[in-house]
């Protein structure tokens, strides 16, 4: 057994067709992982500066605030989800979520769709990160090295011939392919392993993505070795194999997704704005009480200060906004619903395409996939609660105005340390 | 002449007999039809529903009931993007940008809800558009479909025969290269389709055209690319390798990497990081509700001159929509300095990513793609700008009513009481004002001037290639043997 290994290590140090494959693979990996890496590093450098004028502006805006209605609609304060340690590797849907928002305490439903997203016409180029490489591209660089192991040995008329020397043929081969798929593999997940364990990300987690990335090279070489002992012509077999790889990354993928789309219709976002300034807007043309015994009904603490006796009072401004929320929440459950369930499809779609579950474990795992988003929003939807539930008693005039107090409230949230 | 009109004949022959090659061909025929339909379903959806909703809120605004104007300043307005017509066959940038916009006074707010926003996750690659099948997919199926056009001739030693007959190495080339470009002349038929349906949708026909002539071209250099490659490798099978090394690096890759440089080189700061340092700006032109606030002190007093009056009550003009106005004109002016700065970085950024041409045939059509489609970067922000001059215009429009036909001690006492209240209203009729908003593309000579660099780019892949394909057949056994 020894002696095959080093036999076969030999072979492969000299292929050059091989070694150049792994070394491409090494480059790519390590390209990916670096501009990963960077990319993060530019997040945790963009919540920090954040964080710090969000900080001063807060200050400078709400000094000399007469009353807590000025104040709350002057200060704006940060909640954000800073990158995971494993961010680097699966950028998933942050390049099109938002992962931050300043919020003040008018209507949420107005602020919480705004995203920050970066140039469009590089985001629309696709990005070449770690859970990409692996999803995708390495079935590619499997199929590179491993589709023509038979084929050579035929056409050099020495596959009889290793059949008689080397006891069984199918064990040279599986030999071959093995050592080949794990120096491939060792290169493209040795550079991730180190970069996860050095931007501190949780043991268990590395070994589990690596473990993915191994089993996805390990499917595609078996997929490979098989599909090549079954046809003679090396040329044919890597276009079957290249076949397998345009329906397992792309088709599959692509239907289910239309297939999603049309099984969960979600409603239309510009509905959800339209509706929710139609109410929030209404209120000033109604008498006070409409907004407010609607807002004390669903919020029966604030009923002996819901009296509004001049023609503008802050509570009622308030009230209003949060009645215009209240009045699309049904809209906006059922959108987040829409999302999440076309998400869970794609988790089941997954299963007949191993790129696209890779790229889900990977995303899942560094917590940048749909459900971690849905979570920071509902983080987001949680700060916004209780920056209303800080602010009422003194906008309704249960406690006096406190200018410090205000001042001493959580002006920042990180969602990834919440819950 | 004859000689490659029967190589082309013979290869065609040859794909008939091959079980890979019609598989092949006939999955890139599904996906470029499927490509095309859904596309153009999707696109004519969204742009009916944007349509749809921008009447609507245009109804919304033009029907609220008599209002104090600045009221109305707030109560704002929604400006729906209409994708282009070519946006069927390439939406470039309209996937993933915001389609709807608030417009309101004293704030420029960014686009919301991109199509992207609720879409399932689909790993890696953008969703089954028409300008991503031809240009990443149609190319690797033309690869495994003709890899071994030259090639094969060499491992069965036919090359020497044809050289015997009297058949020249462009014979060759032109034989082998008409054939794969006749077949991927076929592929691009729903393109043209989609293309002549976008004309009757109002696309004029020099921009259709020269997006089906780039697609044209762009294959023709992977048919020319498949020639070359497989009459450089030794063996059939060397061929495959070479055709998806060079598809995995021109069409994947390159368009990324370069992306990812464009984003390096010249960072552009976040949205809400600029809206801070532009808050601090702000803080110095005034507040536009404040009528005593002391920016406005020296228009204040201008506007008592010119009507040799004493107090703003005097004034047969509202002082506090004079404040307004005033303010909303320099805020603006602060919030679109902001807003072309980011808008430049940008485009810096855009800039240094589309020098991938020189690297990569793809990241070139992609350029004239978007460019033609009117769906690139320039398009997005040409929004913006039109964006922001509706509202800036609906705004100062609503501010000249306040100027004009709301009394300024009607409008100072609007808070004593109910019967104030109603007085400090001005008639609904005000709210024709609003603009109807209409959203088109560049027009069609600005389009194709942009993209006319790239596209010569792609002429000049095209033409190396077929150089190299060229010096390729000339190197085969049975013309060096001729030699």
């Amino acid at each position: 057994m020894r002696g095959s290994l080093r036999r076969e290590l030999w072979f492969l140090l000299r292929d050059r067709h091989a070694t150049r494959t792994v070394f491409a693979a090494l480059l790519l990996s390590v390209l990916a992982i670096g501009m990963g890496l960077r990319e993060v590093e530019m997040q945790q450098r963009e919540v920090a500066s954040l964080s710090s004028s969000t900080l001063v502006d807060l200050e400078a805006s709400l000094d000399g605030q007469p009353d807590p209605g000025s104040a709350a609609y002057y200060g704006f304060r940060l909640v954000f989800d800073p990158p995971s340690a494993l961010a680097f590797a699966a950028q998933g849907v942050r390049d099109d979520m938002p992962w931050k928002h300043r919020l003040r305490l008018l209507a949420l439903e107005g602020q919480i769709y705004e995203s920050d997203p970066g140039n469009p016409e590089l985001r629309q180029a696709g990005r070449l990160d770690y859970s990409f490489l692996i999803g995708m591209l390495a079935p590619l660089l499997v199929i590179l090295l491993l589709y023509d192991l038979v084929g050579r040995e035929r056409r050099q008329n020495r596959y009889h011939l290793l059949a008689a020397t080397g006891g069984n043929a199918e064990t040279v081969l599986y030999w071959r392919a093995g050592l080949r798929s794990a120096a491939l593999a060792l290169a493209l997940v040795c550079p991730f392993v180190g970069a996860a364990l050095w931007s501190g990300a949780p043991g268990p987690d590395v070994l589990l993505l690596a473990a993915v990335a191994v089993c996805h090279i390990s499917f595609w070489a078996a997929l490979t070795v098989g599909v090549t002992r079954r046809i003679d012509s090396a040329a044919t077999s890597a276009a079957v194999l290249l076949g397998a790889w345009v329906v397992a990354a792309l088709a599959v993928p692509v239907v289910a997704a239309a297939v999603a789309e049309r099984q969960y219709p979600v409603p239309e976002g510009g509905e959800i704005l339209l509706t929710q300034r139609e109410t929030v807007n209404r209120a000033w043309d109604l008498p006070e009480e409409h907004t407010m015994v609607a807002f004390v009904a669903s919020h029966p603490t604030w009923e002996e200060y819901a009296e509004v006796s001049e023609t503008f009072e802050w509570k009622w401004y308030y009230a209003f906004q949060q009645v215009g929320d209240e009045s699309v929440s049904e809209e906006s459950e059922a959108l987040r619903r829409g999302i999440r369930e076309r998400d869970r499809f794609m988790g089941l779609a997954s299963w007949v395409s191993p790129p696209l579950l890779v790229e889900r474990a990977f995303s899942g795992r560094a917590e940048t996939d749909i459900a971690a988003y849905q979570r920071y929003e509902a983080c987001a939807r949680d700060y916004h609660r209780y920056l209303r539930e800080a602010h009422y008693p003194m906008i309704f005039g249960a406690e006096p105005y406190d200018m410090d107090a205000l001042l001493d409230l959580e002006a920042l949230r990180d969602c990834s340390v919440a819950d | 002449m004859i000689a490659a009109w029967r190589i082309c004949r013979e290869e065609w022959r040859y794909w008939s007999r091959s079980r890979l090659a019609i598989a092949a061909a006939l999955l890139a025929a599904f996906v470029s039809v499927a490509a095309v339909t859904s596309t153009m379903a999707w696109v004519s959806a969204e742009a009916s529903s944007r349509q749809t909703m921008q009447t609507a809120a245009e109804e919304a605004f033009r029907s609220q009931p008599d209002r104090h104007p600045h009221r109305m300043v707030h109560y704002g307005h929604y400006v729906f993007r209409t994708p282009a017509p070519l946006a069927v066959l390439d939406p470039g940038v309209d996937r993933l940008t915001g389609s709807v916009m608030f417009l309101e006074g004293h704030r420029q707010n960014s686009a919301t809800f991109p199509p992207t926003y609720a879409s399932p996750q689909v790993a890696g690659f953008e969703r089954l558009t028409p300008a991503f099948t031809y240009q990443v997919l149609v190319p690797l199926l033309l690869i495994v479909v003709g890899f071994s056009v030259v090639a094969r001739e060499r491992e069965l030693g036919t090359d020497v025969q044809l050289t015997a007959q009297g058949v020249r190495p462009g014979h060759v080339v032109l034989g082998k290269f008409s054939a794969l470009f006749s077949l991927a002349l076929l592929l691009m038929a729903p393109l043209v389709l989609g293309s002549v349906l976008a004309t009757r949708g109002g696309e004029p026909a020099s921009t259709a055209a020269t997006l089906v002539f780039a697609y044209g071209l762009y294959l023709a250099f992977w048919s020319l690319a498949i020639v070359a490659i497989s009459a450089h490798a030794s063996r059939p099978a060397l061929a495959l390798l070479g055709g998806c090394v060079a598809w995995t690096l021109v069409a994947v890759v390159v368009p990324r990497i370069a992306a990812d440089v464009g984003a390096t080189a010249s960072p552009v700061s976040g949205r809400i990081e600029s809206d801070l340092a532009l808050l601090e700006d702000l803080r110095e032109v005034g507040d536009g509700h404040n009528v005593a606030d002391p920016a406005f002190e020296g228009l204040r007093a201008r506007v008592l001159a010119e009507y040799g009056a004493e107090r703003p009550e005097d004034l047969p003009v509202n002082m506090r929509g004079i404040v307004a106005e005033a303010s909303e004109a320099r805020l603006t002016e602060v919030l679109n300095r902001y807003a072309e700065a980011r808008m430049a970085a940008e485009l810096q950024q855009a800039e240094l990513t589309r020098r991938a041409a020189f690297l990569s045939p793809t990241a070139a059509l992609r350029t004239v793609s978007m460019r033609t489609a009117g769906t690139d970067l320039e398009n997005h922000h040409r929004f913006l700008r039109a964006a922001e001059n509706a509202r800036f215009d609906f705004v100062q429009e609503l501010n000249r009513v306040h100027i004009q036909e709301l009394s300024y001690i009607d409008d100072v006492n609007r808070n004593l009481d109910e019967a104030s209240g109603i007085r400090a209203r001005v008639s609904a009729d005000n709210w024709r004002v609003l603009q109807s908003f209409d959203f088109a593309p560049a027009a069609a000579g600005e389009r194709l001037r942009s993209a006319a660099p790239y596209l010569l780019l792609l002429l000049l892949w095209t033409v190396g290639t077929a150089w190299f394909a060229l010096a390729g057949v000339r190197n085969t056994e049975g013309w060096l043997h001729a030699r």
